[in-house]
């Protein structure tokens, strides 16, 4: 297994995008700690509409740890088709037949990676808002950070649950149709964004603002904690029964000689 | 009789080169675990020092600076990585002089995984049952109320520290990976297992004694403040420390020890939102509450022992 993994981190270039991820993390934590919150200058502060100071040094690396939240959603989809775009069953039957080990130890590398690249870019993001908080001085600042944790555990088990129906879709129907699918379901979603603009009522969108967000959360917090605690149970018991289904997959249409 | 006469020079011979042998294996293990106990300690205080304010106590800090010192747990893994690089022992992440990266679910490798999931829970449930038949005058039935949780959220609160505990386990894997997945098996080598247990307490504890000292651990309202407390917390590494390298010896893996530890960490417990140690003043309160956790870590042990003495009683006999 250990094997396959280092197969999967080289063929989704893992090196670059450690590298990458390695730097990055690093000038973050020297630009946070050098423009700290107390050690600004009056002329980076300015007051906002309900009257708070917002240090937008604070602010601009706040936003950078939002960014990273959500690069790393992208990422792990990304990931996840990457590990299965060339492994459709019909490529590589051949080859899995070939292997010393079994169809499902094979499919199941991919899983356990993709599971574990979602474990270290969720730890690397608690990290980032640590470092940020720490640092941080003003409550507007403080409260804008806090909100990307509400959110960090639904878009990772978001994030999975995808995958969860993106890989086997892959690895049955092969990387065209399934790209196929996946542009069709985005449109569908864009034509419906068009609808709601041309005779919805976009003046919804006007009064969603930080501050209704805020009190919609903090209105809703226990709600949100059973989210926050259901949301990856649920992604992770798809998960496995997304990796049953791929070897389901696997298993039918094969010629088992042994 | 001949033969051992003859041969009783070479015996003693081979006997020496063999002692050598284990007394020279065992001096360059020492060495390593040397290197990366200084690395350990040395990064870990370092970086305590440069985060925690001057002169403030623990709980004087905001929660985004006590995150920030918490990173802290780190250290031991980044130790761990140095001394490979510096010893060339490679990086083995499974089997032997590996540093027990390895996850492994077949063969009911998971329920692993599980136990330390829900042992935490157990534990300090059992721990605080016992603290409050020690001493009565702790319950207090709306002290959740003081501490800020909404009584729902507190029924809740051992699935919320399960679920957060296990995929945030990453500042555990922290310490595990270098406790458990380096400083432990060196000691099983170089001494007996209960010397090897007693010690890696005693070095664990140690090591946390820059935040027990600003009390992190056990507050500083208490006799004998801070020195108690580090007894108390080295006390404290012996006992969890058994359980930790338990479950890393039998899964393989320091995974399930760094998920334990930090299920652990998030204090699963209901009963926690009843137990007000403000309200009893002196020792009392701490020493039951002490015992009550000593001893539920203790009855775990026990059943685990009894269970590995019948696992072995049955091997044998089949």
């Amino acid at each position: 297994m250990g094997g396959l993994l280092y197969k999967e981190f080289v063929a989704v270039r893992g090196k670059r995008i450690v590298n990458t991820i390695g730097i990055a993390t690093l000038l973050f934590i020297l630009l946070r700690v050098y423009f700290s919150g107390d050690r600004m200058m009056e002329d980076f502060y300015m007051e906002n509409v309900d009257g708070d100071l917002v240090n937008l040094v604070d602010l601009i690396l706040s936003q950078a740890v939002w960014w990273f939240l959500i690069m790393s959603l992208y990422a792990v989809n990304r990931l996840g088709i990457e590990c299965v775009r060339s492994d459709d069953k019909n490529k590589i039957r051949g080859y899995i037949a070939a292997l010393p080990l079994e169809k499902n130890t094979y499919l199941a590398s991919k899983y356990v990676f993709l599971g574990i690249a979602a474990y270290v870019l969720l730890s690397m993001f608690f990290m980032w808002e640590i470092v940020c908080a720490a640092f941080i001085h003003d409550s507007f600042n403080q409260d804008f950070l806090q909100l990307s944790l509400v959110f960090a555990f639904p878009g990772f088990s978001m994030a999975i649950l995808l995958a969860a129906v993106e890989m086997p879709m892959f690895l049955l129907l092969g990387e065209g149709v399934a790209a196929m699918i996946k542009v069709g379901v985005g449109l569908g979603i864009a034509l419906l964004v068009i609808y709601f603009f041309l005779f919805g009522n976009p003046e919804i969108l006007e009064r969603i603002d930080f501050m209704s967000i805020q009190n919609w959360v903090n209105a809703h917090e226990f709600g949100l904690t059973l989210v926050g605690i259901l949301s990856p149970m649920i992604s992770l018991a798809c998960y496995y029964v997304s990796y049953r289904i791929s070897c389901a997959f696997y298993q039918g249409g094969e010629n088992d000689y042994e | 009789m001949f033969l051992t006469e003859s041969a009783a020079p070479f015996i003693r011979e081979g006997r020496m080169i063999m002692n050598d042998k284990i007394l020279s294996a065992k001096k360059k293990e020492a060495q390593r675990l040397g290197i990366f106990l200084i690395l350990a300690f040395s990064l870990a205080w370092v970086y305590f020092i440069l985060t925690i304010p001057k002169g403030s106590t623990w709980d004087q800090m905001t929660p985004q600076f006590q995150s920030l010192a918490s990173l802290g747990m780190l250290t031991p893994v980044i130790a761990h990585v140095l001394t490979r690089l510096f010893t060339k022992e490679g990086f083995a992440l499974t089997g032997e002089d590996s540093m027990m990266l390895g996850i492994r679910f077949q063969k009911s490798g998971w329920a692993w995984y599980l136990l330390a999931m829900l042992l935490p829970w157990f534990y300090q449930e059992l721990a605080n049952g016992i603290a409050l038949l020690i001493c009565p005058e702790l319950y207090d039935p709306e002290y959740y109320k003081v501490l800020g949780i909404d009584q729902k959220m507190l029924l809740l609160l051992p699935v919320s520290s399960i679920v957060s505990g296990t995929i945030l386990s990453f500042a555990a894997f922290g310490e595990e990976g270098g406790w458990r997945g380096y400083m432990m098996p060196k000691l099983m080598k170089l001494m007996g297992r209960k010397e090897a247990f007693f010690t890696g307490g005693i070095i664990w504890g140690l090591w946390h004694a820059p935040l027990t000292c600003i009390g992190h651990n056990f507050g500083t309202d208490y006799p004998g403040f801070p020195y108690l407390g580090i007894f108390k917390m080295c006390t404290l590494c012996i006992f969890l420390g058994m359980l930790l390298t338990y479950m890393t010896e039998k899964s393989g893996s320091v995974w399930p020890a760094a998920i334990l530890h930090a299920v652990n960490n998030t204090s699963p417990g209901i009963l926690n939102g009843y137990i007000n140690y403000e309200k009893v003043s002196g020792l009392r309160g701490n020493v039951a509450g002490f015992i009550g956790i000593i001893v539920s870590l203790l009855l775990v042990l026990t059943i685990f022992w009894r269970l590995e003495r019948r696992r072995r009683r049955v091997g044998i006999h089949s």
